[in-house]
């Protein structure tokens, strides 16, 4: 920014070198504000020519409550618990009153895949640019002259680092959130670069949870004791040794240490056993012969066990090996009905619409709470969601801390001879 | 200096060639596994994983076809409509002309994780496995840069184009007769894997030298790149923009034998920014150096640009005739053509008046 007034101090988080001010491309609201306060003509270079008028959607009462606190904020602001449909709409009444190009930021291509459908359907197809974080963190510098309204979906399960270089980097002065639950950590680490808590919904009742604990087969279950093993013996050592620090910390130290590496190694080889074997897979096979004709989503834990579900039962994998097209045609039967089930590691959890599906099942992985939550979004609230948890493994401890609560049923089901 | 994958390598690549072509038609993820979990080869030492991803990279890289996206679509579709899974596999099996075992064999075929070894029929030499993983090392320290210095003679558009397009913060700080001198800041790690980017361009260079401070882990030091290592290029760079460019290195090469011609030889900072002169013309007796632009000028919006270089004392421009603007008539510097560029026009120009003479027995540059 040039020619700012000397006689002015600069705004919190720009640093002024003889008329020039310095500093993140979000700060760019705060400069305008500043030039605004003091009454001085400005140019804005980075202001986008307004939009044709673009067509208003209908919204919902607490959608238009929800637009009507983001103007009062001075059009920044999250939302907290809405559903997929309505963040459409909220990003579409954004447009529609801003009359400006939007960027809208989602955690996966399947969620921008979504998103696209959505606005299309809402007539902001044109009027908006959705990206990936991680494509828009690394082409933030070409991608923030062309839009000033920024709309970023879901990102609690965005990876932090892209996160905020998009956030940083994009000069929209206008900023729209969209998160799945009021978590208060997360709010306040988002509030520098999307705007306050505008409003939460209360998401209602989730659909019934049946966990099952399924006992490893023989022959891994020794190997998995064996690993787990390995991991307890340095972890004890560790814990001993530095008594206040946590797991993350072994981590972070078992990464440079040679001594210690095998352990965690072990740690993630046990994860990998208790995550699918031969025993989930026949349990899946009897699970989807329960639900034929139903909608069904199956959430493996990596792309290797989607392949094996798909060759055995036939289903279609989801998976991000898949070209661009292939997973988009994929969602799409899903939606229509053409496919009945899908199966995959990661792209499910944003891609198909909220409560689609008839019955979910988590076989196991995952990544936190926030990403398990997305996944049972997609099945409806009369629905089921299979929690397939390895009996006597950390899958079972796991699976209630990420849960929140106990679940509705918990059964232990015992799959063939060992 | 890394300690480059040589000769003395031949043994234990020979081997682990021959253990990849044993692996032909089983998954390159299979065999990606067995490597990871194998017992260290004593011979290799820490330079086998360069070479297992050197060649895992190569194996990968073999164009999948298209057919089996049309399998998963038919057989998919076809168990979804309720049809039991023997039947639905034969059913597909049928239409893509397949025997029920293949298709099920081929139905990921395409896919990265699921790709299968195609072993060439020529097989692979490992010399291209050596130079290939002696660029890969090379790249691999450059992530842990965290400040560079390049001199850079020749070649010098096709490296600074592909540092800029892939958004590395190369800045030209020093160009002289010899070389033009580049700095490199990192801009975090988008940009370390973008200086990487320039290594298989370097060999093309005349002469280069490229250090970098990088930090691998808990030790520290200077990575020193330069001519004559043992780097694989890459892709060829086009070695003329244009005929006129080509007709002109051809006819100057017969008629002048005792001049070098050096094509982008060094980047002339201008008030509009950079120009890349055509060649380098040294008469090697002499020592005497001229910078060479042959505007073909398709685009005539660019005669300003073009006329800029005259700025430069030691640049020669190549102008069609009916371009030269009445003022830069009979100058000099300015050599009118027609149809090509007459290499005897453009020997008199560069004896008519003295340039800056070689300082290469000094620098050796």
């Amino acid at each position: 920014m040039r020619g700012w007034p000397p006689a002015m101090p600069p705004p919190f988080g720009l640093t002024a070198r003889g008329g020039e001010l310095r500093g993140q491309p979000r700060l760019r609201a705060a400069v305008r504000a500043g030039f605004a306060q003091a009454g001085v003509p400005f140019l804005d270079a980075l202001a986008q020519p307004p939009l044709p008028a673009a067509p208003a959607a209908p919204l919902l009462r607490t959608e238009a409550s929800l637009l009507a606190n983001w103007r009062l904020s001075g059009h920044r602001g999250i939302a907290a618990g809405f559903p997929d449909e309505s963040r459409a709409h909220l990003a579409a009444g954004a447009i529609a009153e801003r009359a400006q190009q939007a960027l809208v930021i989602v955690p996966d291509s399947a969620a921008a895949h979504r998103w696209r459908r959505d606005l299309h359907g809402a007539g902001h197809g044109e009027h908006a640019r959705v990206e990936t974080v991680a494509d828009a963190a690394q082409r933030m510098p070409a991608l923030a002259r062309r839009h000033d309204l920024l709309v970023v979906d879901c990102p609690e399960l965005m990876p932090g680092s892209p996160l905020a270089a998009v956030l940083d980097g994009s000069p929209a002065c206008a900023r729209l959130g969209c998160v799945g639950r009021p978590d208060a950590r997360g709010l306040l680490r988002w509030a520098p670069g999307l705007g306050p808590l505008l409003g939460a919904l209360d998401a209602g009742a989730p659909p019934r949870t049946l966990e099952l604990r399924v006992p490893l087969p023989h022959r891994i279950a020794e190997a998995h004791a064996a690993a787990w093993h390995t991991f307890l013996a340095a972890f004890d050592r560790f814990a001993a040794l530095q008594p206040g620090a946590g797991f993350g910390t072994f981590v972070q130290q078992a990464r440079d240490d040679e001594a210690q590496r095998p352990a965690l190694l072990a740690w993630h080889e046990a994860l990998h056993l208790a995550a699918w074997h031969q025993h989930k897979a026949t349990l899946v096979a009897d699970l989807l012969e329960r639900h034929r004709g139903e909608r069904v989503l199956v959430f493996t834990p990596d792309r290797a066990s989607a392949y094996e579900l798909a060759r055995t039962q036939l289903i279609a994998p989801l998976t991000a090996e898949l070209p661009r097209a292939e997973r988009g045609t994929l969602l799409d039967a899903f939606v229509t009905g053409e496919l009945r089930v899908l199966a995959g590691p990661r792209l499910l959890d944003l891609g198909v619409p909220e409560g689609l599906a008839d019955a979910g099942i988590l076989v196991g992985g995952g990544y936190g709470r926030d990403q398990r939550a997305a996944r049972c979004r997609r099945v409806s609230p009369a629905g089921i969601v299979y929690e397939l948890v390895s009996h006597d493994t950390v899958e079972v401890g796991r699976a209630h801390r990420w849960r929140g609560s106990a679940a509705d049923a918990v059964l232990v089901v015992h799959c063939g001879g060992r | 200096m890394p300690a480059w994958l040589s000769d003395r390598d031949r043994p234990w690549l020979r081997d682990l060639l021959a253990e990849a072509a044993a692996a032909a038609g089983r998954p390159v993820a299979a065999l990606a596994a067995r490597w990871r979990r194998s017992e260290p080869d004593p011979r290799a030492g820490p330079r086998m994983v360069i070479a297992q991803h050197v060649l895992l990279g190569l194996l990968r890289s073999a164009r999948p076809s298209r057919g089996p996206r049309a399998l998963r679509r038919t057989l998919f579709h076809l168990a979804a409509q309720g049809l039991p899974r023997e039947r639905a596999i034969a059913a597909a099996a049928q239409v893509h002309g397949l025997r029920p075992d293949d298709l099920l064999a081929q139905l990921f075929a395409d896919l990265p994780g699921e790709r299968r070894v195609h072993w060439p029929a020529a097989g692979i030499d490992p010399s291209y496995v050596m130079l290939a993983g002696n660029r890969a090392l090379a790249q691999g320290l450059l992530r842990q840069a965290s400040a560079a210095t390049l001199r850079l003679r020749g070649a010098a558009r096709a490296v600074l184009r592909t540092a800029w397009l892939h958004g590395n913060g190369l800045a030209v700080v020093r160009v002289t007769a010899d070389a033009a001198e580049l700095q490199w800041r990192p801009h975090g790690p988008p940009g370390r894997r973008a200086l990487g980017a320039i290594v298989p361009l370097l060999p093309w260079a005349r002469r280069y030298e490229l250090r970098a401070q990088c930090r691998v882990r808990h030790e520290a030091g200077t990575l020193v790149l330069a001519t004559g290592d043992p780097l694989l290029p890459g892709p060829e760079p086009r070695l003329h923009d244009s005929a006129l460019e080509r007709d002109f290195a051809r006819d100057f090469a017969a008629a002048a034998p005792e001049w070098d011609l050096l094509r982008e030889p060094v980047p002339v900072p201008l008030a509009h920014g950079l120009a890349f002169p055509d060649f380098e013309l040294r008469h090697r007796p002499s020592g005497t150096r001229w910078l060479l632009e042959i505007a073909g000028l398709r685009d005539r919006g660019a005669l300003p640009q073009k006329l800029a270089l005259l700025e430069h004392l030691r640049c020669l421009l190549c102008l069609p005739e009916p371009a030269v603007p009445p003022e830069l008539r009979g100058h000099r510097r300015v050599v009118p053509f027609r149809r090509r560029v007459d290499p005897v026009a453009v020997l008199e120009a560069a004896r008519q008046e003295p340039a800056g003479t070689d300082t290469a027995s000094t620098t050796n540059w």
